[in-house]
């Protein structure tokens, strides 16, 4: 049960939450008026705040509880249509099985967000912390952004539906499951009137007595599809704008990228909460001459092509640690940074299944990244 | 009730149009006519998941439908309706939201969105249109095809019984009925009835299919008569817990009064080679039905 | 190629169209006839059954109240002959149709 005295929405204040709470905030802040809700772990906390929240909006938010996470996402896909402002939230098993409606809210361009609370895909079972789960969902169509903490997490859902509803296409923002999910810091909560100066009212076009997704055939699907990838390319410079907008207005900033000590020879590349990890061991590796920076990868997609190429340009050795199983030939990140910067991008496995990673993991991987292009730190 | 008449005069032209891409004689198209024409006063948005009716409507950019069709993926059809009918009464929007189902998509893999649907007395009319296997990807098996039917996975007769869906949607408490294309003022009727009730609204729409079923594709009304004449498909309406059988069922509840069974069957090709054991069996399945049904009544 | 401000102001729309089908006759499907439905006014007592069950709705009432195939549309399915009451209705050779 979130507490009476956090309920006040009137001012800007800071409130103690977690990374599930600071979602729940940031979706009801966004006037999203349909929930359709879920459980799995470790995303429970996000409905149920939600479920509670609603209530202070009776008449107008939705809360549907759903039986299964493919229901879910087709749900939010019917109220896309129908007007509706829709989120959902889930993990790993949830998100898999929903995964050929994630495909079709992608392709069906709706302005849906959802929050993704990483996990282990079974089997083994585990409900601990992986990346896999959200990169799988690369190439969905869906612009996908990783918060490291519950002030990035509450950020990141109104720009996330802003955006979504300038580029109508859907938005996927992940969180570490537990160390963000479940993790307590003060975070300050701007008012309901700030966000609504930066997020509008949704514009809602009726679209009678048009059909909708129908039979395409081979004259016309490739044209279909190249235009829907220029349209998710051109999306990067509505996100800047986005984000440069809401640092005008509540005075956070967000990019692409964020950077440490990026001017080294050595650069980490990490996603989400292990960042603060690894500035420390830039930092402790810096001092013991060896001079390394951290980079913290933001947005997957669209992928921030020149932003990397820019920050990475003079780096020597790109050392790309990820929380990820992945059996290609390197990780996720890994092999699309090597086919923009080339064989200087060093490709490492760890954290599986909810391992810690620590600044001795880092350290581990720069070592290991002067002899070797890939491998695993257990 | 209505008439062929009033039909008419609400509108002479056609709000599903001609040339679409249903094979001659289909039973779905027919009840899509039907249900556009039924509701050919309101604002009223179709959800089809994958079935002959995503193909049937026509290719990108034409639309044989004068009202909005929104295509889904297989299994959602419900959840997509659920969405949309919330989203609608968020607003205010005065629209009625319909699924058009095939078997396939509602009793073997839409079951559960189905079920969920229909738990939460979500407001909209789900039409499940039964052709009794799935034919879209070339007359194979589903739940809904009945016993010794060939397809192409049951190349010798399927071996399992009809699962009865009206019965598992009965259990649900909420409307239900059955209708079919030979009597279409009872369509209409039940139709016009179901989109004026609040909640979950179920009609189980019987639909020859000529490939399929391997008739000639003049026959399909007389086949759809004959399946009511010998209750193989029996016409009614569950409401409030109590069963009320339709007008064009009524004279075929004693089994003397039915027509024979053989002559429904002896006119489709599936059923081709049935022994008289297994017609024998298909009669008592009947009778069994008629039995649960006027438990209800 | 459009200039890039262009396309920045209107990707909320773009490549949207593929999605949007609007209604128009999807085929000429009298194309597909073998054989064409011929009625007989003679026998037709306008019943209007067979504008009832056509599964194309390829059968039209006049505003005299006949009715008139549609022979762009219609595929020769053949129900409309099958449950004329009066059987006024007759299946000809499509050339012989072109004749009349």
């Amino acid at each position: 049960m979130i507490p009476e005295k956090f309920l006040d929405f009137s001012k800007r204040r800071k409130v103690p939450l977690t990374g599930s709470r600071a979602i729940a905030f940031g979706v009801f802040l966004s006037r999203a008026n349909f929930i359709a809700a879920y459980p799995i772990t470790p995303q429970t906390e996000i409905v149920e705040d939600l479920s509670q929240l609603a209530t202070l909006r009776e008449k107008e938010m939705v809360f549907m509880k759903v039986e299964s996470e493919h229901s879910a996402m087709s749900s939010c896909i019917g109220a896309a249509i129908g007007g509706a402002r829709a989120f959902t939230a889930t993990s790993s098993q949830g998100l898999e099985y929903m995964h050929e409606v994630v495909y079709w809210a992608g392709g069906a361009r709706l302005p849906i967000v959802m929050a993704v609370a990483t996990r282990v895909i079974a089997p083994p079972w585990s409900i601990q912390n992986e990346h896999t789960d959200f990169m799988l969902q690369l190439d969905n169509s869906w612009i996908q952004f990783f918060a490291k903490d519950p002030q990035e997490a509450l950020d990141t859902i109104p720009i996330a539906y802003r955006v979504a509803e300038e580029t109508n296409f859907p938005v996927m923002v992940g969180i570490d499951g537990y160390l963000t999910t479940h993790f307590t810091t003060n975070v300050d909560v701007p008012s309901q009137e700030e966000i609504d100066s930066f997020l509008p009212k949704k514009q809602i076009k009726d679209f009678w007595p048009k059909s909708l997704y129908a039979v395409v055939d081979e004259r016309y699907f490739n044209e279909h599809r190249y235009k829907q990838y220029k349209a998710f390319l051109a999306s990067s410079k509505i996100i800047e704008k986005a984000e440069k907008e809401y640092s005008k207005k509540i005075g956070r900033s967000y990019s692409a990228i964020e950077k440490f000590n990026e001017d080294s020879k050595n650069l980490i590349f990490v996603i989400g909460a292990s960042f603060g990890e690894a500035q420390l061991a830039s930092e402790e590796l810096t001092k013991k001459g060896i001079r390394t920076g951290a980079i913290r990868l933001r947005r997957l997609r669209p992928f921030p092509e020149d932003e990397i190429k820019k920050v990475a340009k003079n780096a020597e050795r790109i050392i790309v640690v990820e929380r990820s199983f992945a059996t290609g030939s390197f990780g996720f990140i890994a092999r699309e940074l090597r086919s923009i910067l080339g064989e200087k991008v060093k490709s490492f496995t760890t954290g599986l299944g909810g391992k810690d990673i620590t600044k001795e993991t880092f350290k581990k991987a720069v070592k290991l990244a002067t002899k070797n292009e890939r491998g695993w730190i257990l | 009730m209505i008439t062929i008449k009033d039909v008419l005069n609400e509108g002479k032209d056609e709000v599903w149009l001609s040339g679409n891409l249903s094979c001659p004689g289909c039973g779905a198209s027919l009840g899509l006519r039907y249900l556009a024409r039924a509701l050919r006063n309101e604002e009223f948005y179709v959800i089809i998941p994958a079935s002959c009716s995503s193909v049937i409507q026509g290719f990108w950019p034409n639309s044989a439908a004068k009202f909005s069709i929104i295509n889904c993926a297989f299994a959602s059809s419900a959840a997509v309706a659920t969405g949309l009918s919330r989203a609608f009464k968020l607003r205010n929007k005065k629209a009625k939201v319909v699924v058009w189902a095939g078997d396939g998509g509602t009793a073997d893999i839409g079951l559960a969105t189905l079920s969920g649907a229909a738990e939460r007395n979500e407001d909209f009319l789900y039409i499940m249109y039964d052709n009794e296997a799935y034919m879209n990807t070339g007359i194979q098996r589903s739940s809904q095809t009945p016993y010794k039917a060939v397809t192409t996975t049951t190349p010798f007769g399927k071996e399992e019984e009809k699962k009865d869906l009206d019965l598992i949607m009965m259990a649900h408490g909420v409307y239900v009925a059955t209708a079919s294309p030979a009597f279409p003022l009872d369509f209409f009727e039940k139709v016009r009835k179901a989109v004026s009730l609040p909640g979950f609204k179920f009609i189980h729409f019987f639909s020859p299919c000529p490939p399929g079923w391997r008739y000639p594709s003049e026959k399909t009304i007389e086949i759809a008569r004959l399946a009511v004449q010998t209750s193989f498909f029996i016409l009614f309406e569950f409401e409030n817990g109590k069963v009320k059988i339709s007008q064009p069922s009524l004279p075929y509840r004693e089994e003397k009064n039915r027509k024979p069974l053989e002559e429904y069957l002896k006119l489709q090709g599936r059923f081709k080679g049935i022994s008289e054991e297994d017609v024998k069996r298909m009669k008592e399945w009947i009778n069994q039905k008629w039995k649960i049904l006027e438990k209800f009544e | 190629m459009q200039s890039s401000s262009k396309k920045n102001k209107g990707i909320k729309e773009f490549g949207v169209e593929g999605l949007y089908s609007n209604p128009k006759n999807p085929a000429n499907t009298g194309e597909w006839r073998v054989e064409a439905p011929v009625i007989d006014y003679q026998k037709c007592t306008n019943c209007l059954i067979c504008f009832m069950y056509c599964p194309e709705g390829a059968i039209e009432v006049t505003d005299e109240g006949k009715v008139k195939i549609n022979y762009n549309f219609c595929k020769g399915c053949g129900v409309c002959a099958n449950e004329c009451p009066v059987k006024a209705i007759k299946f000809v050779n499509e050339k012989e149709l072109v004749k009349k």
